[in-house]
């Protein structure tokens, strides 16, 4: 194989199957007709201005025709709020496998929830969840961010928010395992108002709040990680709210971004390689960040780094209780990956007492909290 | 492609399409060097196209989209390999028996089988889409030093291979 066979065959044109192109018509469709700023009629989306509801009506009643999007504060039930962030109104699900309606099978790996003592959350991320609720009216969506807790330690975030339709959302917007699909057409994506490469906090699972969720309101949790640390809580969020429409129609959907005030990172303790002094660890309520480098080979002379896999991430408690994260046929995350350093991170679906974690386990790895 | 990146972020929906219609080659060749099916690279491509979707206010020059775009989908194809394998496809030979796949694509396919998963999507973006070592790292995360070598290791294999013919 030369270098000039490896550029013809490499660079040819080469037509991708018909299940891409299927898919992509899918994509297409769901993006058909859609602008990606909101210009129907006039409605643009501005610098967002925090004012009283009060001053928002008599703004509305003086509307001229550009109509804009405020954000106004809105009081949020904190027990209920961290109820939905780690507690059991998700839906919990044994190991399964189910194919879906084009013959594909899927596969979920075991999940559990916990309740949550909403006394205990209050001590341990009380200070670090925002002043109150934010809630935005777009068209007849109404958009509230419940909360959100940020960990600019492991790089991590946790949102719960809900969206309310008058009508209610598309069939299969909830799957079986309780989470939210493509199908409600309903995109949220926060990202860090930090000056980074990559300001993107996202996660996989939207997670349904069954107990307190309605046909025509859905709460969510979602636990995200941005992959890179150096972003700071302070700074704030940007979140983008998307409608995809179902016709083509210039006037049935709509994309905005909103902005979200910082607030305090989460608190962390963290574990030290007692040889080298480096950071194994790093436990918040929210998500651990720990060495992985273990799965990192070195290969040939050069040294190539390759990196494997985790099979096994779990946490130890000073009262002899664990909390398994990850192991075969079990998922008790709300989100994992490696990160740039090759450290994992796993963003927790339940809260945690970092005081009372005494060691964090990667595989046969074993970081002693002190 | 630059002035189709400008129309689709003002709004213009089928300037969209066409940007990423023109890029559909690249992303499946890209999602095919992580991914061991047809199926799921689909997956990865529709993922990455709404994620561009979403995310192209935040493309600071439109003269980089292709590297921002093949970053976007590089870490889709990431995260569904991170993903403790949510999907398999049911009878993916038989829907390959439906369709021609042409010649291109089989020699493709082929030559990608017999590279070394380390060395795949390097060779690829560098001899296959043109890339510079520069965008290489930044598309998929790696130090400059470290793209450089993999293609050293790479063309001394190759050379390996010729020398033996």
């Amino acid at each position: 194989m030369t270098e000039q066979r490896l550029h013809e065959i490499l660079g040819q044109n080469v037509e991708a199957p018909a299940m891409v192109d299927k898919k992509l018509e899918n994509t297409y469709a769901q993006l058909q007709g859609k602008r990606r700023t909101a210009k129907r009629k006039g409605l643009r989306p501005v610098r967002t201005v925090l004012i009283a509801a009060a001053a928002i009506a008599l703004l509305c009643g003086t509307a001229t025709a550009a109509y804009q999007i405020f954000r106004q504060d809105v009081a949020v039930n904190i027990p209920q709020t961290v109820q939905g962030f780690f507690g059991d109104s998700r839906q919990s699900w044994e190991r399964t496998e189910i194919y879906d309606e084009v013959g594909h099978l899927n596969y979920w790996p075991k999940r559990e929830v916990v309740s949550v003592d909403p006394e205990q959350a209050q001590t341990l991320v009380g200070d670090c969840l925002p002043e109150s609720g934010y809630q935005w009216q777009i068209e007849d969506y109404t958009f509230t961010v419940e909360g959100y807790l940020l960990d600019e330690t492991t790089g991590t975030g946790k949102f719960y928010y809900s969206v309310e339709h008058p009508g209610g959302f598309p069939e299969g917007s909830v799957d079986e395992t309780g989470c939210l699909t493509y199908k409600s057409r309903i995109s949220v994506v926060f990202s860090t108002k930090s000056d980074v490469d990559w300001p993107w906090i996202s996660g996989k699972l939207r997670s349904v709040d069954m107990e307190r969720s309605t046909a025509e309101k859905l709460y969510i949790t979602e636990g995200g990680a941005s992959g890179k640390l150096g972003w700071k809580a302070e700074d704030g969020l940007n979140v983008k709210f998307t409608v995809h429409g179902e016709t083509d129609r210039d006037d049935d959907v709509l994309s905005v971004n909103l902005d979200l005030p910082g607030v305090k990172s989460v608190p962390v303790i963290t574990a030290a390689d007692p040889e080298t002094g480096e950071l194994a660890a790093a436990i918040s309520p929210i998500a651990v960040r720990a060495d992985a480098r273990h799965i990192i080979e070195y290969l040939g002379p050069n040294r190539e780094r390759v990196l494997g896999a985790v099979y096994y991430i779990a946490l130890e408690y000073a009262d002899g209780a664990n909390y398994v994260i990850l192991d075969t046929g079990l998922d008790n995350a709300d989100y994992g990956m490696y990160d740039d350093e090759a450290y994992v991170v796993e963003v927790f679906n339940r809260l945690v007492d970092p005081h009372q974690v005494t060691a964090v386990l990667v595989d046969s790895q074993r970081y002693e909290v002190k | 492609m630059e002035e189709l990146v400008r129309r689709a972020r003002a709004g213009d929906g089928r300037a969209f399409v066409e940007l990423m219609e023109g890029q559909k080659s690249t992303m499946y060749k890209v999602a095919r060097s992580y991914l061991h099916n047809d199926a799921d690279a689909a997956d990865a491509i529709s993922e990455a196209v709404l994620a561009c979707f979403e995310k192209l206010d935040t493309l600071r020059q439109p003269q980089y989209f292709r590297t921002w775009m093949v970053r976007i989908l590089i870490r889709k194809c990431q995260d569904m390999l991170r993903e403790r394998k949510r999907s398999v496809p049911l009878d993916e030979i038989a829907e390959a028996g439906r369709e021609d796949p042409g010649h291109a694509r089989v020699e493709f396919l082929a030559l990608l089988d017999s590279l070394d998963e380390k060395y795949r999507t390097v060779l690829l973006l560098y001899y296959g889409e043109g890339f510079s070592v520069g965008e290489i790292a930044q598309a998929m995360g790696l130090k400059a030093d470290t793209v450089k070598t993999r293609l050293k290791q790479a063309r001394a294999g190759f050379k390996m291979i010729y020398e033996a013919e």
